[in-house]
């Protein structure tokens, strides 16, 4: 946009109130989540949402980690939160490397069919998951990998290879061609221009693979409600059935201490990653 | 340089996976639909009896037109909401990154944590009707999520919050794709501010508006977490939508062709959308460096 | 139709001073060029006229009418940009019209101007056609069709023709300066050739480093250079500097110890002395002693290369060359063709 911005110093007011008017609306269920997580239970029942505490107190938030009932079990989401971690991190590590090598050779080599299997790849990324749930569920029993958190593992790397092609394919495509035509010519085969070459080069989409798949797979829902049995439910199932199927004293400053426990490490990585969540926000959308 | 051996062999784990566990599962899916199966799988051909079914159900038909209305509401509120914020951010605002940090901190949160949030937010016992109380403002009423009617724009709500960041970026990123000289020549042209927005940049968005579409109706069209979280369908069945359908049909009221059915139109309903997209973007780019 | 004052105009980008008190009188018709090398401010003195930036300081003046806090579009001012500018949702005939239809001018008399315009400038037959369909030459008759149809009075040039390549260059230098001819409007036209500068202004105006280092017209500037810096400038190839020192005589000599010349007033001590390639001559009974180190035949001149042992010189002779590689020469140097300059301020000292 030029030197001079288009509004005026009234509207400047006007623009920046209406600003910080839209990021408290936004930020708003986060305040209230976590005002609302360390106040004692009655104060939220006879008080209101919005109100900072008048009396402090953590124990929401320890029950919420080790004594909140979560379907049969009085222990809090712990276990959950470690099952979230032993399902994320081997997903995302070989979603992401699996998705590295797709790249490659789908851009560095002719292939017949190559935009087939693209396209096939990218159209796999957009399917509404229930299609897959009957069948998975079939395959992973006849695996003996029902109810197991490396039967979600699998899972989440399958309908993760899409995405973390995607990421990799565009950014190999915006490589450099002389970079890899000079490689070719002082002799580098198959493995040596991968893995001396283009890997090396290769942090920022790393990165973005690595959060984005993170995020997806830690949030998931629907795979850990319909593939995990209750030692091996991921955070957000655990999270759903304390708050959903309490019967009696909802306590609601446990659900929201839960519900941030939850989300805190997505959250974490947003807010450290910065500009590589839009990147992958971005990759899956607008070309180039 | 031609694909040698290798290539194929690496291409192949994922090539195998996702034939199977995408294409496969699929095929295997849509003739389930076919089939008369209800707690097991029974795989005979039974003609099109659960797509006929289906589609006389009430729960189905209430599923479709919540998402009729949500669908629409959700694109509309988000690429509305998304437009205005890329173009209020786009005014050259001091703390431009702090901003957009804010709008888009929902799209890091699972449904699940977001929904729960706002369950209780939108909860007339303790939630937003109750601060309104508190404040003075004794007559406000805020009980949609408990009214079988207004269920669903509660989930509208919450699902604009969560997603409007993700359009701002997209739109924002268009915004800055628009040459700078043509905004100069336009505010030479005499074209006040507004007249700029309208007659030169907005109809240089195009890529992004279709983008934006077609993400937002996928996301619509499989929306199950939040309202999960949100509602559980509730109250009652009053904000069902497609995938809880697809859901309850096949594990709970154990009519797996019917649910069946119902995911295959999903899929269909997705597919609409985003096959022309894919389409477009894969023609272009790739394969240069072979 | 007006004419042009800006008295005193700076620009400060943060604490980086762009521009320092430009001072310019353009009377009404002229068709100044701004020329100068890159990141010598020119671009942002058009944005300054052409109200896309404010100044720092100072005033813009068109027509009498005092126009320094006017908004781009009250100014009566039109741009031709150097990457066109065109809107490319628009056709050629929608471009064209644009500032009338922002102007509130009825649709009728749009479309009048739109066809007289584009029938001046050989794209009448262009008019339903997006500017992506067009070729860059194409481009740039719409962007100065639509600069036209507002009939301002002043036109604003920014290098319309970098991006062009070298023979349609050529074409579309002598359609502007035909354009300027017929129009009478007058011309700011900036570019970093000093070819485009020399045969399209009748003044020139060159920047350095933010400011005015000549304002005269090209004649002037190329046989009087008010400064070394624009006698480097000007001129393709070169101008030939040596280091010489003068004496209390006014005798000029060199390094080697030759004497190139005299100048009658002026300090005592180092001082430049420029002498353009063309005025040097090989003659026997030349001041300059050297060897050919090079010789460039371009077809209607030769330029040699002559090394003269404290410096290299460039002597331009017409026709086929008749000088051989390493052959020792002698160059002549008329007196009427010295420059010379004060080694510390660089300012013209005869």
């Amino acid at each position: 946009m030029a030197d001079r911005t288009i509004a005026s110093t009234a509207s400047r007011t006007l623009l920046y109130t209406v600003l910080v008017g839209f990021a408290l609306l936004f930020a708003m269920p986060l305040y209230v989540m976590l005002v609302n997580s360390v106040k004692p239970l009655d104060e939220i029942r006879s008080g209101d949402m919005m109100s900072l505490p008048q009396v402090f107190t953590w124990q929401p938030w320890r029950d919420a980690w080790s004594l909140a009932q979560i379907g049969v079990q009085a222990t809090g989401l712990k276990p959950y939160f470690i099952n979230s971690f032993l399902m994320a991190v081997p997903g995302v590590v070989i979603s992401t490397a699996l998705g590295a090598f797709n790249g490659y050779v789908l851009t560095m080599f002719r292939l017949r069919g190559a935009h087939v299997i693209f396209a096939m790849l990218m159209f796999s990324v957009f399917i509404p998951f229930q299609i897959v749930l009957i069948p998975m569920a079939r395959t992973l029993g006849l695996l003996h990998m029902a109810g197991t958190v490396p039967g979600l593992v699998l899972v989440h790397v399958v309908y993760g290879i899409g995405f973390t092609t995607l990421f990799f394919r565009n950014y190999y495509a915006a490589f450099p061609v002389e970079l890899v035509r000079s490689a070719r010519m002082d002799g580098a085969g198959f493995w040596r221009l991968f893995g001396r070459l283009l890997l090396p080069n290769s942090g920022p989409i790393i990165v973005v693979s690595v959060i984005w798949q993170f995020t997806n797979i830690w949030n998931d829902f629907l795979f850990g409600a319909s593939f995990s049995d209750y030692s091996s439910f991921p955070i957000t199932v655990a999270l759903n059935n304390l708050v959903n199927s309490s019967t009696g004293v909802k306590e609601y400053n446990v659900h929201f201490a839960a519900a941030f426990i939850a989300g805190a490490p997505t959250l974490a990585v947003y807010l450290l990653s910065g500009k590589y969540f839009v990147r992958g926000l971005m990759a899956g959308s607008v070309k180039g | 340089m031609k694909a040698p051996f290798i290539a194929k062999v690496v291409l192949s784990p994922s090539v195998l996976l996702i034939g199977a566990c995408v294409y496969g599962y699929i095929a295997f899916t849509a003739w389930l639909s076919f089939t008369p199966s209800t707690m097991m799988t029974d795989l005979s051909f039974a003609g099109p009896q659960a797509y006929v079914r289906l589609m006389g159900l009430n729960n189905w038909q209430l599923s479709v037109k919540n998402l009729g209305i949500f669908a629409s509401l959700y694109i509309i509120g988000c690429g509305a909401l998304g437009l205005g914020l890329a173009v209020l951010i786009d005014q050259k605002i001091r703390a431009e990154a702090l901003f957009r940090s804010i709008f888009l901190y929902p799209m890091a949160l699972s449904f699940i944590v977001t929904g729960t949030a706002w369950k209780w937010l939108m909860d007339p016992s303790i939630g937003l009707e109750r601060t309104m109380h508190a404040i003075g403002w004794q007559s406000f009423a805020f009980g949609w999520v408990k009214d079988s009617d207004l269920a669903i724009y509660c989930v509208v709500i919450a699902a604009v919050w969560q997603t409007s960041g993700f359009v701002m970026v997209l739109f924002l990123a268009g915004l800055r794709g628009v040459d700078a000289e043509v905004v100069n020549a336009a505010r030479l042209d005499g074209a006040r501010p507004w007249r700029i927005y309208q007659r030169v940049i907005f109809p240089q968005l195009g890529a992004s508006f279709i983008s934006a579409f077609v993400i937002l109706a996928h996301m619509a069209i499989k929306s199950y977490d939040l309202v999960i979280a949100l509602t559980n369908g509730g109250p009652g069945r009053a904000s069902w939508l497609p995938s809880l359908f697809m859901y309850q049909y096949t594990f709970t009221r154990n009519e797996m062709a019917v649910g069946a059915a119902s995911a295959v139109l999903m899929l269909i309903a997705i597919a609409i959308v985003v096959v022309p997209y894919i389409l477009r973007e894969t023609r272009q780019g790739g394969g240069q460096h072979g | 139709m007006a004419d042009l004052a800006l008295r005193g105009v700076h620009k400060l980008f943060g604490s980086v001073r762009v521009l320092h008190e430009i001072d310019i009188h353009l009377p009404d018709g002229e068709f100044l060029v701004l020329v100068g090398p890159s990141g010598c401010g020119k671009s942002t003195l058009m944005n300054v006229i052409a109200g896309l930036e404010e100044p720092s300081g100072g005033r813009v003046v068109l027509g009498g009418k005092d126009i320094t806090g006017a908004g781009p579009a009250d100014r009566n001012i039109s741009m031709v940009f150097q990457s066109y500018a065109l809107y490319p949702n628009m056709t050629v005939a929608a471009n064209i019209a644009f500032p009338l239809e922002m102007r509130s001018v009825p649709k009728a008399k749009r479309d009048e101007t739109v066809k007289r315009v584009s029938a001046m400038l050989q794209i009448d037959h262009l008019l339903d056609r997006r500017p992506r369909q067009l070729s860059g030459g194409q481009r740039q008759r719409v962007a100065i069709g639509r600069a036209l149809a507002r009939e301002p009075e002043l036109f604003l040039f920014d290098e319309p023709l970098s991006n062009l390549d070298a023979k349609l260059r050529v074409d579309m230098r002598a359609e502007i300066k035909r354009l300027h001819l017929r129009t009478g409007v007058t011309t700011i036209y900036v570019t970093h050739d000093q070819v485009e500068a020399m045969t399209l202004g009748t003044r020139i105006a060159v920047l350095n480093a933010g400011r005015i280092q000549q304002l005269a017209t090209p004649l002037e500037i190329y046989t009087r250079p008010a400064n070394r810096f624009v006698a480097e400038f000007i001129g393709s190839p070169s101008i030939n500097m040596f280091d010489a020192t003068r004496d209390a005589s006014g005798t000029l000599t060199l390094p080697d110890g030759a004497v190139i010349g005299t100048l009658a007033e002026g300090p005592v001590g180092k001082v430049s002395v420029g002498v353009r390639p063309e005025h040097m001559e090989i003659r026997d009974d030349g001041q300059l002693a050297g060897r050919i180190s090079l010789v460039e035949p371009t077809g209607p001149e030769t330029y040699a290369l002559v090394d003269l042992g404290h410096t290299e010189i460039t002597v331009r002779m017409g026709g086929l060359p008749n000088v051989a590689m390493g052959a020792s020469v002698r160059v002549h140097v008329p007196q009427h063709a010295l420059h010379v300059f004060a080694a510390d301020t660089g300012l013209r000292l005869n």
